[in-house]
C-alpha cells in the first residue's frame, strides 16, 4: 500500500474510534447525574434522620426529663449521707 | 481547467477560515457571556444553608442545638382551585383561612405560608400532593433543656435583612461566632431537568458556625434553678437570682434568675423580661457589701480584728441623719469581728470614716465596683462611683454599710470573689472554649483582673465570715460539720427618693469550704414578703443550694 493512502485509513479509523468513544463517555455522564441525584436525596434524608434522632436522643438525655421520669418512677432525694474518710487533721503547735 | 481546481479549493479554503473565525468569535470572545445564558436556563441555583454553632455545657452537652424545620410555601399562579386549598391548608396548619386565603390570592411566584414545621407535618402535607405547595429546608434553635438558663442564653430572633441574629446573653454576645455563613452551588440540567454530573460548581463557601462550650455546670444550674425557683414560692419573692462561680478562674458554674420568658416563644413574653437582671439590673446591696469595706480597711492596716468600735453604744449621727442597726440592739465596745457578725451598722460608718473617702474610692475600685467586669454576655451595665469631691460625709457614711451606691450582682459576686481567692480577682467567664468548624478547640484561659487585698487579708476576712455564718443570724440554717463563709444583706429599696423599710433586697453571699473555695454564690431575693430579711429567706436558699453542691463536688465535712 502506498504511505498517504495508509495514514489516511489510519486517520479515519482514529477518527471512527474516538468519535465512538465520545458517545459511550457522554452516555454514561448523561445517566451519571441521575445516579447522582438519587444518591443526594438519599443523603438528604439520612441527614434529616440523624438530626431527628439527635434531637430525640437529646429530649431523653436532657436532666428535666430525666428528673420527671425519675420521680415518675419513684425515686426519690438522697436525704442522707456519710463520708468515709475524714479530712486531714491540721498540724497545730500545742 | 487548472484554474477551476484553484478556485475551487480557494472558495473551499476561504469557507474553512470563516467557520473557525466564526467558532473561535462564539467559542473564544463570546465565552463567558454564553455560559452565564446557560447557567440561567439550565442552572439551578442551590442555597446552602448555613448551620447556627450549638452552644454546650461543660460536659459538651448540648443546651441549645438546631434542628430541621420546614418553611411551606406556595407559587399561587400554579394553584387552580385557591379556595380549597387554602380550607385545606389552614386546617393542617393551624391558621386562619381568611389570612392563608389572603396569601393564596397575591399575584406572585413565591408566597411563605408558614414556618417551624416538623418533618412529620412536612410529609403529611406533601402525601396530599397539592399543586402549586413547596418546602425549603431551615435549621431553626432547639433547647433540650427547655427554658434553663434562658436569661443567660439569650435567642435568636431576625435582623432587618430577615436573616438569624441572636439577641442577649450568649447568643447576642457571641453572634458573630456562632451564625455560620451560608453558600450558593449552582448545578446545571440537562433539557429534562436531570443534573449534569460534571457541572456543579461552588460560588461561595459555606461554613457552619463555631461550637461554644461553656463553663456552665449543667447539673449545677439545674439544682440551682430548682432552689431558686422553690425559694421564690416560698417567700412570696417577685424575683430572684443566684450566680455560682468558680473563684479560682472565675468560670461561671451556674446563672439564674427568675422571672425568665421561654426561649422558644421569647415573642410572646414582655422585652422587660429579655434583659438579665444579674448583669443589667442595679440594686443597693446593703450588708453583702461590708466584707469588701471591711477588707478594705484591714488591708490598709487601719482595723485589727480586735479594733473596739467606740461609737457602737447607739445610734450614730452623721450631718444630721441618724443612723441605727438594723435591730436596734447595739454592742458597745464591739470588735470588728462582732461588727460583722451583728451586721452593725454603726459598727460599720466607723469603718468607713477610718479609711476615708480616697481610699474607699480606691478599693472599690480595685475590687471593680462601679467598673464592668467583662463578663462575656451582652447586656452588662454598670454605675460609675461618683468622683471623690462629691462626696458628702453621709455618703462615705452609708456606703459603708451598702446603702446609697447602686451595683450589678455580678460585680458584687466578682469583688467577693476576691476574698475566697487568696486576695486575687479573676474576670468572670461564661464560655470556656470555642470549637470551630473543624473540629478544633481553642480555650479561653482565666484572665486576672487584679489584687484588691493582700492574701493575709484574705484569711483574716474569711474566717470572720465563717464566724458570721456560725454565730450570726443565719447561724440557723447552716450545714453543720462544714466551715462556710458568708454574710446575710436586707437591703431597703428607694422608692420616691425615701426608703420603703416594707420592701427590701434580701440576699446571701458566701463561699464554701472557707478553707479551699470551689464555689463562691450569691442569693438575691427582690422583695419577699414572707420576710424582709435575708438571714431568713435568701440564707436557707443559700444553703439548701449549698448542701447539694457539697454532695456534688464530693466534698467532706471538716468539722
Amino acid at each position: 500500500m502506498k504511505k498517504p493512502t495508509f495514514l489516511i485509513i489510519i486517520i479515519m479509523f482514529l477518527i471512527i474510534a474516538l468519535s465512538l468513544m465520545r458517545v459511550i463517555v457522554s452516555n454514561n455522564l448523561s445517566t451519571a447525574g441521575i445516579t447522582l441525584l438519587k444518591l443526594e436525596n438519599r443523603l438528604n434524608s439520612y441527614k434529616i434522620e440523624n438530626t431527628n434522632l439527635r434531637e430525640r436522643l437529646l429530649n431523653f438525655t436532657s436532666l428535666s426529663y430525666i428528673s420527671s421520669e425519675s420521680s415518675q418512677l419513684g425515686f426519690v432525694k438522697n436525704k442522707t449521707n456519710f463520708t468515709l474518710t475524714k479530712p486531714l487533721p491540721l498540724a497545730i503547735k500545742q | 481547467m487548472i484554474w477551476r481546481y484553484r478556485l475551487t479549493l480557494i472558495i473551499l479554503l476561504l469557507t474553512f477560515c470563516l467557520v473557525v473565525a466564526r467558532l473561535f468569535y462564539w467559542q473564544v470572545v463570546k465565552a463567558s457571556e454564553l455560559s452565564l445564558l446557560g447557567q440561567s436556563q439550565y442552572g439551578k441555583i442551590i442555597k446552602v444553608l448555613p448551620q447556627r454553632g450549638e452552644i454546650k455545657t461543660s460536659d459538651n452537652f448540648p443546651i441549645v442545638a438546631n434542628k430541621i424545620s420546614y418553611l411551606i410555601f406556595s407559587n399561587p399562579k400554579e394553584i387552580k382551585d385557591k379556595n380549597k386549598i387554602s380550607l385545606l391548608l389552614s386546617k393542617i396548619l393551624n391558621t386562619k383561612e381568611s389570612s392563608m386565603s389572603a396569601q393564596l390570592f397575591l399575584d406572585r411566584f413565591w408566597v411563605p405560608l408558614k414556618t417551624g414545621l416538623t418533618t412529620k407535618e412536612k410529609e403529611n402535607i406533601e402525601k396530599l400532593s397539592l399543586p402549586g405547595i413547596g418546602f425549603e429546608k431551615q435549621f431553626t434553635r432547639y433547647y433540650p433543656e427547655a427554658s434553663m438558663a434562658a436569661h443567660l442564653l439569650g435567642f435568636v430572633g431576625k435582623d432587618e435583612a430577615g436573616q438569624d441574629k441572636g439577641y442577649f446573653g450568649i447568643e447576642g454576645y457571641y453572634d458573630r461566632l456562632l451564625k455560620g455563613k451560608g453558600g450558593i452551588a449552582v448545578q446545571i440540567h440537562d433539557a429534562l431537568g436531570r443534573p449534569i454530573l460534571s457541572r456543579t460548581n461552588q460560588n461561595s463557601k459555606e461554613t457552619k458556625g463555631s461550637n461554644l462550650i461553656l463553663n456552665i455546670n449543667r447539673s449545677i444550674q439545674f439544682i440551682v434553678e430548682e432552689k431558686l425557683k422553690k425559694g421564690i414560692e416560698q417567700y412570696g419573692a417577685s424575683g430572684g437570682l443566684v450566680g455560682v462561680m468558680d473563684p479560682k478562674t472565675g468560670n461561671i458554674l451556674a446563672l439564674s434568675s427568675f422571672p425568665a420568658f421561654s426561649l422558644l416563644d421569647f415573642q410572646d413574653y414582655e422585652q422587660r423580661l429579655y434583659k438579665n437582671p444579674f448583669i443589667s439590673n442595679l440594686y443597693e446591696p446593703g450588708s453583702t457589701f461590708k466584707p469588701l469595706v471591711m477588707s478594705a480597711a484591714l488591708n490598709s492596716k487601719l482595723v485589727t480584728p480586735q479594733t473596739k468600735c467606740p461609737v457602737c453604744a447607739g445610734p450614730i449621727s452623721v450631718s444630721g441623719f441618724d443612723i441605727r442597726t438594723w435591730n436596734n440592739k447595739y454592742f458597745k465596745d464591739n470588735n470588728m469581728v462582732g461588727i460583722i457578725q451583728h451586721s452593725d451598722n454603726v459598727g460599720m460608718v466607723f469603718v468607713a470614716q477610718k479609711l476615708g473617702v480616697d481610699k474607699m474610692v480606691s478599693y472599690l475600685s480595685a475590687f471593680g465596683i462601679g467598673d464592668l467586669t467583662g463578663i462575656d454576655l451582652q447586656g452588662e451595665v454598670s454605675q460609675p462611683l461618683p468622683p471623690k469631691d462629691s462626696w458628702y460625709p453621709v455618703d462615705l457614711a452609708t456606703k459603708g454599710f451598702g446603702q446609697g451606691i447602686s451595683i450589678t450582682a455580678i460585680e458584687l459576686l466578682s469583688a467577693t470573689s476576691a476574698i475566697a481567692n487568696k486576695g486575687v480577682r479573676m474576670e468572670p467567664h461564661v464560655v470556656g472554649a470555642v470549637e470551630d468548624p473543624n473540629g478544633k478547640i481553642s480555650k479561653i484561659p482565666p484572665k486576672v483582673l487584679g489584687k484588691p487585698i493582700s492574701q493575709e487579708t484574705a484569711k483574716i476576712m474569711t474566717e470572720i465570715l465563717v464566724n458570721a455564718v456560725n454565730k450570726g443570724e443565719a447561724s440557723w440554717a447552716k450545714i453543720p460539720g462544714y466551715r462556710i463563709a458568708g454574710k446575710t444583706g436586707t437591703a431597703s429599696i428607694p422608692v420616691k427618693g425615701r426608703y420603703d423599710v416594707n420592701q427590701t433586697i434580701a440576699s446571701f453571699i458566701g463561699f464554701a469550704p472557707a478553707d479551699n473555695p470551689k464555689f463562691v454564690m450569691v442569693v438575691i431575693l427582690d422583695r419577699p414578703t414572707a420576710s424582709i430579711y435575708g438571714a431568713e429567706t435568701a440564707a436557707p436558699i443559700f444553703f439548701d443550694i449549698a448542701r447539694d453542691l457539697m454532695l456534688y463536688f464530693g466534698i467532706a465535712p471538716s468539722e
